[in-house]
């Protein structure tokens, strides 16, 4: 037998006991309720706590927790106990039934955030028969509180028919407010720890997506001689749309390319995904490099779904002979720096990739003479903000290259843009790969 | 000129549905895209004729704003309709020329 039942009993039995030993009594319950609630962190195991305390400390034959919803404006039921009823009839009340504010004793406590002590329900205008009628269960008497939280309504608590009395009265109310006082905290903050927790596993989510994505960087080659193809991706995010990659082909050249997804974070590292892909299996059938371009832009066409696009730069490059041919879709054509002549390859027509389907694209050809390096930069460089808002532009790109007068080209720009962000959360997702010849 | 303003952290929205006129304003990025592809197929959706975009107040569009306004050409276009840039910054227009779009919107 519990200690309020205890006192119960010796309420009804009309043994005489002190108002100071309830209130002591009372005043115990609430210590042990506030001690329970401190140690739990999720509202799973919340709610049936609380709803358990406020049942035996209340002597009453049923209770029920409702939490507010402010988004459908209604309160649902989140716990229910019963001694009278059975579990099939809780479940109804859990899935089945909602009150909106205003609705049922429940709703009036929810809309005016006060409490309703009701002696005699069944004739209380406010009452609303729907859950006795769903539950087999007769009311007799209630009591409802708000549970809130600055002034903000989270639920309400009712414990229905009192065990050892004909009604509930202004201790126990007094009682329940304290109470529900300490759920609102208790509530408030395993909301916010599971949202931590949520914040957590998506974090690591991320964090696992990141590590997958950095393994489809490529190998980067050993060129005789010293001649190197270089590349570097950084994402804004913990993923990102930026792709580069090296591709070894038969004849001893190499598919080379840079490529921007529309967008950023996660939508865009699937499509950057799906574009690796494609490429890497297209690479080997395709010798003309436009051909290759149309057919990455059909196999993209349906994936990016007419919502996204790719823009991308591609170069076929002969190390023996720093023979290049480049490609544009809709991307910043590459830069190549010749000694103290830094220059942009001319821009040569193509859309983006997955924007229209059969579009045709074009090649030119760059030769690179020893010691000339082939620079294919994403937007991320150009539009690298600083703590102004000021771009990085290609004006710097093209200063940062005519300042250096050996390699690495590409690794100072990254510095360089690095340098020019100053600890500025990156804005875009930034990628540099450098083609370097080799002075004999 | 519009008869309808929206304003949000950095970007701006004006609407005449009755003359098929749309301004933005600010600096859309991948943040402010997807309210940007929700407001032009309602306007789509809400509107007949051909669309005028003014572009500028525009200061900013990054890769994924640019997707929105040809996604908004598409649907236009499978409506047998057009959509024309009628203004534009220096610095968005570069974007447009960059990926060959300009002339898709009838940028001279």
């Amino acid at each position: 037998m519990s200690r309020n039942e205890t006192l119960a009993v010796t309420m009804q039995n009309k043994t005489p006991i002190s108002h100071d030993a309830v209130q002591a009594q009372r005043l115990s319950k609430l210590i042990q309720a506030s001690q329970a609630l401190a140690q739990i962190d999720s509202l799973e195991a919340l709610l049936p706590q609380l709803l358990t305390m406020a049942q035996d400390v209340m002597a009453a034959e049923a209770s029920s927790i409702l939490l507010y919803n402010e988004q459908k404006k209604v309160l649902e039921f989140a716990l229910a106990m019963n001694e009278v009823v059975g579990r099939d009839e809780i479940e109804i009340l859990k899935h089945q039934i909602e009150l909106p504010l205003g609705r049922g004793i429940a709703g009036w406590v929810g809309q005016h955030k006060c409490s309703a002590n009701v002696c005699d329900v069944q004739s209380d205008p406010r009452f609303d028969t729907k859950v006795d009628e769903a539950l087999n269960f007769v009311t007799r008497c209630l009591l409802c509180v708000p549970i809130l939280h600055k002034e903000s309504l989270l639920g309400v608590v009712q414990v229905l028919n009192a065990k050892h009395k004909d009604s509930f009265d202004a201790s126990d109310q007094e009682l329940l407010e304290s109470f529900c006082y300490l759920a609102g905290v208790a509530l408030v903050r395993s909301k916010l720890l599971e949202e931590r927790l949520l914040q957590q596993k998506y974090q690591t989510q991320f964090e696992t997506a990141a590590r997958i994505q950095s393994h489809f960087k490529p190998v980067q080659p050993i060129l005789k001689d010293g001649s190197t193809i270089w590349g570097y991706s950084e994402a804004a995010q913990y993923v990102g749309g930026d792709l580069y990659d090296i591709i070894p082909l038969e004849d001893k050249s190499y598919l080379v390319y840079v490529a921007d997804v529309s967008g950023k974070g996660l939508p865009a590292a699937l499509i950057m995904v799906a574009l690796w892909t494609h490429i890497r299996s297209m690479a080997t059938h395709c010798d003309a490099l436009n051909t290759l371009m149309e057919n990455v832009n059909q196999s993209m066409v349906d994936i990016l779904g007419k919502e996204m696009f790719a823009t991308i730069v591609m170069c076929r490059y002969w190390p023996e002979t720093g023979a290049c041919l480049y490609s544009v879709g809709g991307h910043m054509p590459p830069f190549l720096v010749s000694g103290n002549n830094v220059r942009q390859a001319p821009p040569i027509k193509g859309y983006p990739l997955g924007i229209f389907p059969n579009a045709v694209f074009q090649y030119a050809s760059v030769t690179l003479q020893p010691g000339d390096s082939l620079l294919l930069l994403s937007d991320g460089v150009t539009e690298a903000r600083d703590e102004h808002k000021d771009f990085f532009g290609e004006a710097n790109v093209l200063k940062v290259f005519k300042a250096h007068s050996g390699p690495p080209w590409g690794e100072t720009l990254v510095r360089c843009v690095q340098k020019w962000r100053k600890g500025c959360s990156s804005n875009d997702d930034m990628t540099v790969v450098e083609i370097y010849r080799q002075k004999f | 000129m519009f008869d309808r303003t929206q304003g949000y952290d950095s970007w701006t929205w004006d609407e005449d549905k009755t003359t098929c006129k749309v301004s933005i304003g600010g600096e859309i990025d991948f943040l402010g895209s997807s309210k940007v592809r929700e407001l032009f197929k309602k306007f789509i959706r809400e509107t007949q004729g051909d669309v005028a975009l003014y572009l500028d107040r525009l200061e900013y569009l990054d890769s994924s704003g640019l997707a929105v306004f040809i996604e908004a050409r598409r649907i236009l276009q499978e409506q047998g309709r057009n959509i024309q840039v009628l203004a534009i910054q220096r610095q968005v227009l570069k974007i447009f020329k960059l990926t060959h779009i300009d002339e898709l919107f009838g940028i001279v």
